[in-house]
């Protein structure tokens, strides 16, 4: 029996670990560092309809616990995912979560229709941080109308497991989280990266050219953690991790809390096998406290 | 396939003036796979979220990388003298086939991937002159090349003592230096210097350039007034370092490029006046 193996909605993973989007690109990168099968899941890069070039240099900066970003979802866009990467994961045996987006609610749903009937797609995670054009550029993610009306959408538009990925950068993420499992969520990931900014003294310029950033890493564990804390006594679906995971230690403060998974982001960049590095601590975690199956750990916080 | 995680073995350590380190690395995977302009990421330690990029200087015997100290993650990393934790080798190097002259102008530790360029070349060179005998070809025209091959190093420093390459190495080489003071070769910077020479560049050879980027502009609105071609090797802060957070993409002629993937290494005719502008 795997000890590891959980369940979100109607998928199963052969462990809880994830790469978060946007810190593991299409996956095919990694080829060469650890065995991508192995994986609970690839969350791929947000993917849109159309390619995307980013925003303005510079786009990241480093801090004490983490960094910021700001790099305005560049990405190939969903046709050339499909054509050129999909086939690669597919022979690799990878579990994919194709995460999207869009700057207004129809786009979501073109986008799912594109990967529906294509072979090697798990899931779709919805990243609702970005702006939408709707609504003055105010985040899927922050307005319970907004959101409950966009993961309907998909809903409607997708038989595969959804997954809505949640901000944090709002007061009562509760109602946040149920407004996605009312829109028919199968799954909710928290969160995305915490607001963040960082000034040179210098110049008196934001280090980021927009001046509002992404905030992720060790610095937003904390943070992230309280909001799947929230999420947790507002909904009853299964939860995923995000947030400043850096260990396997990390990984399990969130399960314990009632994540059923987790995801592994901007820590990979420094460390590009940490996620396997989480699996395979994880697994020796439980064999040291003999329990014999992750599912026994999950939401047990006392 | 690369890239490859390693932990390199520190088998030499020197300091050639203050705050600039040669660092030489019992690497075996990543060095193999090394061609010139690649670089590598390395972990500074645990109180660092991330890897810190340095050119690859030469791979021949394990890893050369040259480190100058500017701020906290280079001053902790020349402290280590046991054990690198490396990623690569990254990105994509210079091209080099069907040479016909080149000049490779590097400035400060912009250096470090002109030096592995430079003996690639010249080693290439040699295969091409069987004639020669192999060990003193070596030995003698070295990897810094000669005036038959028409492949010139000049190299730009603030001053004498900190010149990035030992003073036996660069007199013995015939590399061409300047200096901003004076003290050693050509006073002024690289560009001044090539403004004062033309025999330098008059028969057109390939531009090789690393260095600040300020150099680099002055040299990009040289090179576009005299009609010449090459090749920059660019900088950016970096993350993951293989092309999958897209943090380091700077304007190019073409729009956005990715400095640890599409280069660092680019082609003179992709630079634009906004790349120098970040
Ligand atoms: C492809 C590439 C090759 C490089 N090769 C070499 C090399 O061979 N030898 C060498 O000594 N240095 C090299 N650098 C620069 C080196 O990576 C930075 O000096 C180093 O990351 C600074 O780290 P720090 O923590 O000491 O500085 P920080 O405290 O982070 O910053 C101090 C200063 O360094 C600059 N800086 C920080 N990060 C970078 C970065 N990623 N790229 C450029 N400047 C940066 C900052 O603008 C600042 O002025 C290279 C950079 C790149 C992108
Ligand atoms: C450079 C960078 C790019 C990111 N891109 C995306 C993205 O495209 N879509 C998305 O949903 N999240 C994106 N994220 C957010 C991460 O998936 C993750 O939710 C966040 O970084 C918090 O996790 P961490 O602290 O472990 O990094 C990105 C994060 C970083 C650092
Ligand atoms: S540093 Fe991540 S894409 Fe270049």
């Amino acid at each position: 029996m795997n000890k590891l193996e959980v369940k979100i909605g109607s998928l199963t993973l052969k462990n809880p670990v994830m790469t978060a989007s946007g810190t593991f690109g299409y996956g095919d990168e990694y080829i060469s560092l650890l065995d991508i099968s192995k994986l609970g899941a690839i969350v791929t890069k947000t993917l849109t309809m159309e390619p995307r070039a980013g925003n303005p240099a510079p786009r990241i900066w480093e801090l004490p616990y983490g960094m910021l970003n700001s790099i305005g979802l560049a990405n190939i866009g969903v046709h050339r995912f499909i054509s050129e990467k999909l086939p690669i994961l597919r022979d690799y045996e990878a579990t994919v979560i194709a995460n999207i987006a869009s700057a207004d609610v129809a786009g979501y749903t073109e986008v799912i229709k594109i990967l529906e009937n294509e072979k090697g797609i798990s899931a779709y995670e919805l990243n609702v941080s970005c702006p939408n054009v709707e609504k003055e550029g105010m985040a899927f993610g922050a307005d319970v109308e907004t959101l409950l009306e966009v993961t309907r959408r998909c809903r409607e538009a997708a038989d595969k497991c959804l997954i809505v990925k949640l901000t944090p950068n709002v007061y009562d993420i509760g109602s946040l989280a149920q407004a996605a499992v009312e829109g028919g969520a199968d799954a909710l990931t928290v969160a995305n990266t915490v607001l963040g900014m960082a000034v040179d003294i210098e110049s008196r310029k934001p280090r980021i050219p927009s001046a509002l950033a992404g905030y992720s890493g060790p610095g937003i564990k904390p943070v992230n953690l309280a909001k799947l804390y929230q999420v947790r006594k507002a909904v009853d679906v299964p939860l995923i991790g995000c947030g400043g995971i850096m260990n396997y230690r990390d990984a399990l403060e969130y399960m314990i809390t009632g994540a059923a998974a987790v995801q592994i982001g901007s820590g990979t960049y420094k460390n590009p096998r940490l996620a396997v590095e989480v699996i395979d601590d994880m697994e020796r975690y439980l064999n040291e406290k003999g329990i014999d199956d992750i599912d026994n750990l999950i939401g047990t916080m006392k | 396939m690369a890239p490859f995680l390693e932990k390199a073995k520190v088998k030499h350590k020197e300091e050639i003036f203050p705050g600039l380190y040669i660092f030489k690395l019992d690497s075996e995977i990543i060095a193999s796979y090394s061609q010139p302009g690649q670089f590598v990421e390395a972990d500074p330690g645990e109180s660092f979220f991330l890897r810190r990029p340095f050119s690859i200087q030469e791979a021949e015997d394990g890893l050369e990388i040259l480190v100058k100290v500017v701020g906290r993650g280079t001053a902790e990393l020349v402290k280590n003298e046991t054990e690198w934790n490396i990623l690569g080798p990254l990105g994509r190097g210079f091209d080099f086939q069907n040479l016909n002259g080149a000049l490779l102008i590097g400035g400060g530790v912009g250096v470090a991937p002109l030096k592995f360029l430079y003996k690639r070349m010249t080693r290439r060179q040699y295969f091409r002159q069987p004639h020669l005998g192999l060990d003193k070809a070596v030995e003698q025209a070295s990897f810094w090349g000669d005036e038959r091959t028409r492949i010139r190093f000049v190299i730009g420093a603030k001053t004498k003592s900190e010149i990035p390459i030992a003073e036996t190495d660069y007199i013995r080489q015939k590399v061409i230096v300047s200096t901003d003071d004076g003290s050693e070769g050509f006073r002024g910077t690289v560009v001044d210097m090539l403004k004062a020479q033309s025999k330098l560049w008059e028969d057109n050879p390939k531009i090789y350039a690393c260095g600040p980027a300020p150099m680099l502009k002055a040299l990009y609105e040289f090179m576009l007034e005299k009609g010449l071609d090459g090749q920059f090797s660019l900088e950016n802060r970096m993350a993951c370092g293989m092309g999958v957070c897209q943090g380091c993409a700077i304007p190019m002629k073409n729009g956005y490029k990715l400095v640890c993937k599409d280069g660092p290494v680019f082609d003179f005719k992709d630079l634009d006046e906004r790349t120098w502008m970040i």
